[in-house]
């Protein structure tokens, strides 16, 4: 009996083939040995494609032109804003100053929103993205001193370039969430309070009209806040935060919801509703990525493993029995 | 079986991108006798081996399909098919043919990500592959320029390459801000390993 090769150990011999094949060409000898290798198990002609393809991904670092210096490349970091000294003054930065409020004129702001159903990232000029959920609103306003952001309604994550001079602050109802370099997403829903999430780094929260110090909150924290009330912080860690962040790909991911909460996750993404008739079936627990914009998928698919049926009207797909 | 060179371009540049989101994907079926990594490289075994892809017009979805036949096919052959299995397989049909923001990082956001990784290299390794990917000196002159053999060039790309799957397998070679696997627990270590480099 032999044991089945691990993937690892198919990978690594893979990665030396392909590290052979991007040298010299191969000599008959040695094709012929390859080919046999290859010829074993459809897993290794994966493998090697998949490394070869990787190591093409590549290529593209000829784009950092010959000026790029390895042995120096903490010298190089700086304009990348990935520096350890950006990092660190930065840092410096967010723990010696409070929270500050952004005045944001209408005039220069611009303005971004996505459709019921739409996910959008928005690259800014300094290297930060916004990833817009749906039906949702932000106001951009950056001067030399700040990079303002108000949240109008809905939901946006941030990945927010370092840039120690210019503070990101978002502002959300009376709430300001300042940042120098992370990412964290803020939700402004009608009816709930303001909610944040940090999925790396750290952030500063807190009243917009400052009453006392900003609660800091790092990887791994959800705070909410009701008007200029207090912020309650709890550590889900960075597991669930991320979970809870696949909208920006489009998914959603539920891990044990009832199905009432997906219907009603489901409505924030879709006019086509999710009606389940019966109260015992929507308590059932839901677990698993979905395609968020695909409403009437989710309830065919649960209704597969659930061994419910669906029934499809205008506007809304039924659960049941 | 040696692809050729544009069908690595292709995967490169239309495959490897949403592996991180195959993976994630992949994680959540559990076939039993059947690993994430197994599907992936069978995989792309189907799409390296396929006559033509100009057919193909997303990319994402076939290789989602194809993750799925592969283990259809698995199921087959194991002849005991669990009623989860099928309805788990059936619940990510729906899943697969969205388009989905990723595409639109930037290509500088791409370079970034590139940058750190190779960065993050072992010193001589970093060095030959800087020479090799950035200069674009060919494995004889990385040699020369280093005063090393070219068998040890050789080593070092393979050093390098092994441990750029090994991140593809950890989150992926794409910025954060791509489409990395989200909901998974091996995500976590990676983004945990991502903030404390930063930190160092």
């Amino acid at each position: 009996m032999t044991t089945r090769e691990s993937s690892e150990d198919i990978d690594n011999a893979a990665a030396e083939w392909a590290a052979r094949l991007d040298g010299a060409p191969l000599s008959p000898e040695e094709t012929l040995t390859l080919e046999a290798w290859a010829a074993a198990d459809t897993r290794r002609q994966g493998a090697l494609a998949r490394a070869m393809a990787i190591l093409t991904h590549f290529d593209r670092a000829k784009a950092l032109g010959p000026q790029f210096d390895p042995r120096s490349y903490r010298a190089v970091r700086p304009t990348l804003r990935l520096g350890r000294r950006e990092f660190m003054a930065g840092g410096a930065l967010a723990a010696g100053i409070g929270v500050v409020a952004v005045m944001l004129p209408a005039l220069g702001a611009q303005t971004y929103a996505t459709a019921r159903g739409e996910v959008r990232s928005v690259p800014l000029g300094d290297g930060s993205v916004i990833w817009l959920n749906t039906d949702s609103k932000v106001r951009v306003d950056y001067s030399d001193s700040h990079r303002g952001v108000l949240l109008v309604a809905g939901e946006a994550l941030f990945d927010v370039a370092k840039d120690r001079s210019r503070p990101f602050i978002v502002r959300a109802d009376e709430m300001n969430v300042r940042a120098v370099g992370t990412s964290f997403s803020v939700s402004r829903l009608a009816g709930q309070p303001i909610e944040v999430l940090v999925r790396e780094g750290i952030v500063d929260m807190g009243p917009r009209a400052a009453s006392g110090p900003p609660v800091r909150l790092t990887a791994g924290a959800r705070a909410v806040a009701r008007d200029s009330g207090p912020v309650r912080v709890s550590m889900p860690g960075d597991h669930a935060v991320l979970r809870s962040l696949s909208w920006s790909k489009g998914l959603l991911d539920f891990d044990g919801a009832t199905l009432t909460e997906a219907a009603a996750t489901f409505a924030r993404y879709s006019d086509q509703r999710i009606i389940i008739d019966d109260p015992e079936i929507a308590r059932r627990s839901v677990t698993g990525l979905f395609s968020s914009t695909n409403p009437v998928g989710f309830a065919e698919a649960v209704a597969l493993s659930m061994n419910l049926r669906t029934r499809s009207e205008a506007g809304a797909i039924h659960l049941s029995r | 079986m040696i692809p050729f060179h544009d069908r690595t371009v292709w995967l490169s540049r239309h495959i490897l991108p949403h592996e991180p989101a195959l993976r994630a994907w992949l994680r959540r079926r559990r076939v039993d006798g059947l690993e994430t990594d197994d599907i992936i490289q069978e995989t792309y075994a189907v799409l390296a081996g396929l006559a033509a892809v100009d057919h193909i017009e997303s990319p994402r979805a076939y290789a989602f399909q194809t993750a799925q036949s592969v283990i259809l096919r698995h199921l087959r052959r194991a002849r005991i098919v669990r009623i989860d299995a099928i309805g788990d397989i059936d619940l990510l049909t729906t899943a697969i043919d969205e388009p989905s923001p990723e595409r639109q990082v930037s290509a500088r956001e791409e370079l970034r990500r590139v940058t750190e990784l190779i960065a993050e290299l072992p010193t001589k390794c970093r060095e030959a592959f800087t020479l090799r990917k950035v200069e674009g000196l060919s494995q004889r002159d990385v040699a020369q320029r280093m005063g090393i053999s070219e068998s040890t060039v050789e080593k070092h790309i393979g050093r390098a390459l092994r441990t750029l799957i090994c991140a593809m397998k950890y989150g992926g070679i794409y910025p954060a801000g791509a489409s990395q696997g989200l909901g998974d627990g091996n995500l976590r270590e990676n983004d945990n390993s991502r903030i404390q480099r930063r930190h160092r």
